[in-house]
């Protein structure tokens, strides 16, 4: 059974044959699909191609494939080993995931920061992400009292 | 044809204004340290994921994310994101989050000792309803600190009252209060006439008001039963005075009424547990366990919703050998549970020790093929379980007290 194709094209000028089924979990690209408007391939002009690679990836591994299913546990560890890149990387993949609508790989990618968030101070925080303090000592104090059981 | 080539023009406009907006974001992401190329709004998706702790932790971060957790978007953003955990006052606030295993405790609020123990807790979006030994009454959030004292109408015999809290409309800027006397205390089941009328008392945060109405009942909520808060309105499983048939009863915060809901899945037998709780934040779950097989049932609905008849359909049942018996002795706490995202029910409970002097507040995690018993919350000695129930379920929100719009001093 031949699966039909189609072409994204990321912004740095590199094209991708991908099957139209893959390439569909993105809410975006359906819809251009449906328009009928891919025939020349589907320019992504926010998408580098270091980034639209790993989002093919993705899709490709969670394209459901009746005959061979994958426990969820499975997946999980893959998603794991996925998500193993760089923080620059992640947040790149935050932006397409949300510009082609891949809701998954959306929520995937925005829990993995979240995580990493989790068990951070907020100077930590504050330097990580490139964040000024603007609070006076008076005012850290008074917010830090209101919320004791998070200090703890 | 003309009209397929508009919308493809349409399509690549938006792309290119999509790519203007991004653009200065990607330049800063070369000249300024790695991360920060999101615009705010997709740090909020990722903010809302965070667990309230850190959270809370993190408002010292900047001025700006100080101001987004105290944004109710925001706020009720993340709330539909937290995991359940189960709460404890024991002499000491206990937060556990069974999944993780985790358990932070603090002091209870100062004013707390004053007014004795806490009695009975109905959680609402991570607000508790706290109704203590002498009547008093307040809405509580722990994760804020925030404390709220509700002046009471009339002296209440909080022994034989019921308790609700929700909220009027979907927008939930109006939490209300609802207290009504269950009829099972003060009117014998087998008298004639089968129906009282107590007062019913419904009070508006929002307005420190309350107001009083008298209706006629006839039924009463089952013994053990706490009630639950769900998407604003109130659950409770009742009785018939008049007939045996048990069945969900349902008070409405916008339209103030109580409405019988549905039948129960199961075969009541006061004997056996049977607990209610949320399943996936919009449905109901039934947790039943029969005293004299040990089973347990899980039972589900569809979404509660104005209109729409209710159907419970099984989740799982499990009979194993080391399946914890979740009641075994009448002067025990009731056990609380949950479902987690898995599908596994979450419980805690109170067991007799091996030395038949002591007991275990304990919390499983049981699934259709698995059960795993977590670490002891606490022991204390058997004869007498305060306040017989082994905690409560609890969102740790950001979700402030309500103040009320006249600002009465507490």
């Amino acid at each position: 059974m031949s699966s039909k194709m189609i072409v994204l094209m990321s912004s740095d000028g590199q094209s991708f044959e991908v099957e139209e089924a893959v390439a569909i979990q993105s809410q975006t690209i359906a819809h251009m699909v449906e328009d009928d408007c891919v025939a020349d391939g589907i320019p992504l002009a926010n998408v580098e191609s270091k980034i639209l690679v790993k989002v093919i990836e993705y899709c490709k591994k969670y394209h459901v494939d009746e005959a061979n299913p994958i426990s969820e546990e499975d997946l999980n560890k893959w998603d794991e080993k996925f998500m193993d890149l760089e923080q620059s990387t992640i947040f790149e993949l935050i932006l397409a995931a949300n510009y082609l609508n891949i809701k998954s790989l959306f929520d995937l990618t925005c829990q993995t920061v979240a995580d990493m968030i989790k068990g951070k101070t907020p100077e930590e925080i504050r330097s990580t992400f490139n964040i000024e303090n603007d609070f006076t000592p008076e005012e850290e104090e008074a917010v830090r009292k209101e919320n004791q059981w998070a200090f703890e | 044809m003309a009209w397929f080539q508009h919308v493809k023009l349409y399509i690549a406009s938006c792309i290119n204004l999509f790519t203007k907006i991004q653009k200065p974001y990607l330049s800063m992401a070369m000249d300024s340290k790695e991360c920060s190329l999101l615009p705010f709004e997709l740090f909020e998706e990722i903010l809302c994921r965070v667990p309230t702790k850190s959270l809370l932790r993190l408002k010292l971060t900047c001025k700006r994310w100080l101001a987004l957790f105290n944004d109710k978007r925001f706020i009720y953003k993340h709330l539909a994101l937290v995991r359940e955990h189960i709460i404890r006052t024991n002499q000491m606030v206990k937060i556990i989050n069974p999944v993780v295993g985790a358990c932070s405790s603090f002091s209870l609020p100062n004013k707390f000792q004053v007014k004795g123990e806490i009695y009975t807790m109905v959680p609402c979006d991570g607000l508790l309803l706290c109704i203590f030994e002498t009547g008093s009454m307040a809405v509580w959030n722990p994760c804020l600190n925030q404390v709220r004292w509700i002046f009471l109408l009339n002296p209440s015999f909080r022994g034989c009252s019921c308790y609700g809290i929700g909220y009027d409309g979907l927008s939930r800027d109006s939490y209300k209060i609802l207290r009504f006397v269950n009829g099972v205390f003060t009117k014998n089941e087998y008298a004639n006439t089968g129906s009282y009328k107590p007062e019913v008392d419904i009070y508006e945060l929002k307005s420190n008001s309350w107001k009083t109405f008298k209706v006629s009942l006839d039924w009463h909520v089952v013994l053990r039963c706490k009630g639950l808060s769900l998407k604003g309105n109130m659950y409770w499983i009742a009785k018939w005075n008049r007939k045996p048939d048990i069945f969900i009863q349902s008070f409405n915060f916008s339209t103030e009424t109580f409405e019988p809901l549905c039948s129960l899945p199961v075969r009541y037998d006061v004997h056996n547990v049977v607990a209610l709780s949320a399943f996936k934040g919009d449905n109901l779950s039934l947790l039943h366990q029969s005293k004299e097989t040990s089973k347990i049932d899980v039972w589900v609905t569809n979404k509660v919703k104005n209109g729409v008849s209710i159907l419970w359909t099984k989740l799982f049942s499990v009979t194993r050998p080391d399946l914890p018996v979740l009641l075994a002795f009448e002067n025990l706490s009731y056990p609380v549970h949950f479902i987690d995202k898995n599908n596994r029910i979450v419980v805690c409970c109170e067991e007799v020790l091996a030395d038949k002097r002591n007991v275990a507040v304990n919390i499983y995690v049981i699934g259709e093929d698995e059960i795993k018993r977590q670490d002891e919350i606490e022991q204390h000695q058997l004869g007498f379980s305060w306040p017989f129930i082994s905690g409560y379920t609890y969102l740790p929100s950001l979700v402030p007290v309500p103040s009320s719009e006249d600002n009465t001093p507490e």
